[in-house]
């Protein structure tokens, strides 16, 4: 008799033991909120202008105008559309060249409509004494939206008017560094 | 969405760390011991597990937080909690999960001093090491480690399920000395495994000038082994039903077969103390069908696109920028699918134990009953249980107090220390009803009030026949 109680009581026990196991003091809710968020930083674009650059090669004057152009398709991806919440661009000129520089870098998407500009004034420099300017913008809503439907980038340098146009003979160069902050929230 | 229930997966992942079944290692009144030793002295005439149920097994385990840790209703914000949890493991924390089905089990005794067992279970295996800074870059970004190094070694990890057909010999030489050896044939039902990579991420400042950083992709050597995993990712169907319908016949013709043997000892020293070592699942599993492997190689530096600004200006774009960079990226970036067959070992284990018994012998203690044999009722033991990892050996040490009451029952306490915890308790409890035995063993019983607390659970439940001529 004895003996049967206790494998009873033991097995009561056990079955008890994994019963009264339970997980508290825990939300499992609380998986709703998580939310990674991640910041990465990237460069863009970058490139190197020499003086004669600027020369349109038929007329050999000084152009009123160049520009280049590069698809990022990067930013109209699914994964920046649904997840990148704002955007700091930081556009760095070092300007070694004696004229000021009026630069626009327009976001446009497949049907060329600008979806977001930056217009940056660039200041003339010397040889001896380049001039270093730096923009930061910040991309957050409601802008945010309409730049990502953008596909590329065109990077335009205007040249305004000036008694002193670059000639074959001038010097110096314009250089651009840039990059991208871009913050996620996945 | 997915991206959270990848992370919460990744984290729960991060949060279970196992050990073996090492409350039954030397438990020699029940039949699935001769699985943890196959020299285990066992005194039964004939054993059957009844099919499907001699043996659950599970556990789960990790070395580096709990499901507390994350969840716990603190009041703090759960993405802090992450951070912390993150930042607080290493890449030498891992999380194991290990599953077990005896579908049968058998055995009987052909004279004094041979016993023959026999079995087929199914076994479920996956460890994965915490990949901290994948884990670090994917939660925070690059922004705030501006030339730190994210190292893709930290991705290392292992999963198979597989069945497992065995036959041991079990052999008494003589008083002092029993061995036994168990044959094993694995079918793989799928494998995957990536382990021994290689390769950095860097965005440092930039030493050329050209642009704010560069972003150095250095030295990537990567290899995403599978094998009896295509069919059932690519298929169409969400049909989980067919999944199992592929998946079953697997256990037995998978094509992916392995041969294993499993070792071990018992040694009486004398009349009160036993030593006992065994070595377990010895073997290897060679892939050739249905793999699919994944091979990743290369090193690449980004600085941005450079416009170059052609001299001639037309109106639509000119170089092909965008398209140049992704070529160049896969030019020197391959990532390449291979069908060559590969050959997993098996994580091998290790057990040894030292037991000594003492006070009454036989099992009654009002010995009222007389069906007792020349067991002692009491006796206490450390044991000592290693297994191969992909990083590391993993250890662990018990001390166990076993107590038999009444014949009947079976008590077996232990205490665990580990890397992990120094607060596990276990209990084993067998109960012997005539020829039917009732078994259940469970690991850390102080967080039973609160397992999520726990880094570790391990279990085992079962019942088998067993017949003993002397009972």
């Amino acid at each position: 008799m004895i003996k049967q109680n206790i494998i009873k009581i033991s097995l009561i026990a056990l079955v008890l033991a994994s019963f009264t196991s339970c997980v508290s003091d825990v939300d499992f809710d609380q998986a709703e909120d998580i939310m990674p968020s991640p910041t990465l930083e990237s460069n863009l674009i970058y490139s190197t202008l020499i003086a004669p650059n600027f020369i349109d090669q038929q007329t050999q004057l000084e152009a009123a105008m160049v520009s280049d152009t590069t698809r990022l398709e990067v930013i109209s991806s699914d994964f920046f559309v649904d997840q990148l919440a704002k955007a700091n661009l930081s556009f760095k000129f070092t300007n070694s060249i004696q004229r000021d520089f009026l630069v626009d870098f327009e976001f446009l998407n497949d049907t060329n409509e600008l979806r977001y500009h930056v217009q940056v004034l660039v200041h003339s420099g010397v040889v001896t004494n380049p001039i270093l300017s730096e923009t930061t913008v910040l991309i957050d809503e409601p802008e945010i939206t309409t730049f990502k439907e953008a596909t590329k980038l065109v990077y335009k340098i205007s040249l305004p008017p000036s008694a002193s146009p670059i000639g074959p003979n001038s010097q110096g160069q314009l250089d651009l560094q840039s990059k991208a902050t871009l913050y996620f929230e996945l | 969405m997915k991206y959270r229930i990848a992370y919460i997966l990744l984290l729960i992942a991060s949060s279970v760390y196992s050990q073996n079944k090492q409350i039954l290692y030397d438990f020699t009144d029940l039949p699935q011991v001769l699985i943890q030793n196959p020299g285990a002295k066992v005194s039964f005439d004939k054993h059957f597990g009844i099919p499907l149920f001699s043996q659950f097994h599970f556990n789960a385990g990790s070395s580096g937080v709990s499901v507390h840790d994350i969840f716990s209703d603190d009041g703090q914000d759960i993405n802090d909690k992450i951070r912390d949890a993150i930042f607080s493991m290493s890449n030498n924390d891992f999380m194991t999960v290990n599953q077990q089905l005896e579908i049968i089990n058998g055995g009987w005794r052909k004279n004094e001093s041979i016993y023959f067992s026999y079995g087929m279970y199914e076994e479920l295996d996956f460890i994965s090491y915490f990949p901290k800074d994948v884990a670090i870059l994917a939660w925070e970004g690059n922004a705030n480690y501006i030339n730190k190094s994210f190292n893709l070694a930290d991705v290392s990890f292992k999963g198979e399920l597989i069945s497992v057909l065995h036959f041991g010999i079990n052999k008494q030489v003589n008083k002092k000395l029993t061995f036994g050896v168990r044959g094993k044939l694995y079918s793989s039902v799928f494998n995957i495994h990536s382990v021994k990579n290689k390769g950095t991420f860097t965005t440092r400042v930039s030493n050329t000038e050209n642009n704010y950083y560069e972003h150095v992709l250095q030295n990537l050597d990567g290899t995403l082994h599978t094998s009896g995993l295509s069919s059932l990712l690519d298929d169409e169907n969400s049909d989980a039903s067919k999944d199992i319908k592929k998946i079953i016949p697997r256990f037995f013709f998978s094509g992916n077969f392995g041969f294993g043997v499993d070792l071990g000892f018992t040694i009486q020293a004398n009349e009160q103390t036993t030593i006992t070592a065994s070595m377990l699942d010895f073997g290897a599993i060679f892939h050739s069908k249905e793999v699919e492997n994944y091979h990743l190689n290369g090193s690449y530096t980004f600085e941005g696109i450079e416009l170059v600004f052609p001299p001639i200006i037309n109106n639509e774009g000119t170089t092909p920028y965008w398209q140049n960079f992704e070529e160049e990226l896969d030019g020197n970036i391959n990532i390449d699918t291979l069908q060559n067959s590969y050959v997993t070992w098996r994580s091998t284990k290790f057990n040894a134990a030292y037991k000594y018994s003492f006070g009454e012998k036989g099992g009654n203690d009002c010995n009222c009953l007389n069906t007792s044999d020349d067991e002692y009722q009491n006796a206490v033991g450390v044991q000592l249980f290693s297994m191969f990892r992909p990083k590391r050996p993993q250890f662990a040490a018990k001390v166990f107090y076993y107590r038999r009451l009444y014949d009947a029952l079976r008590l077996k306490l232990t205490y665990t220390v580990d890397d992990y915890s120094f607060t596990n308790v276990g209990l084993g409890m067998s109960a012997h009803l005539g020829k039917i035995n009732l078994y259940g063993m469970v690991d850390n019983l102080l967080q039973m009030q609160n397992i999520s607390k726990a880094q570790s659970v391990s279990l085992q439940l079962g019942i088998n026949l067993i017949v003993d001529s002397k009972d």
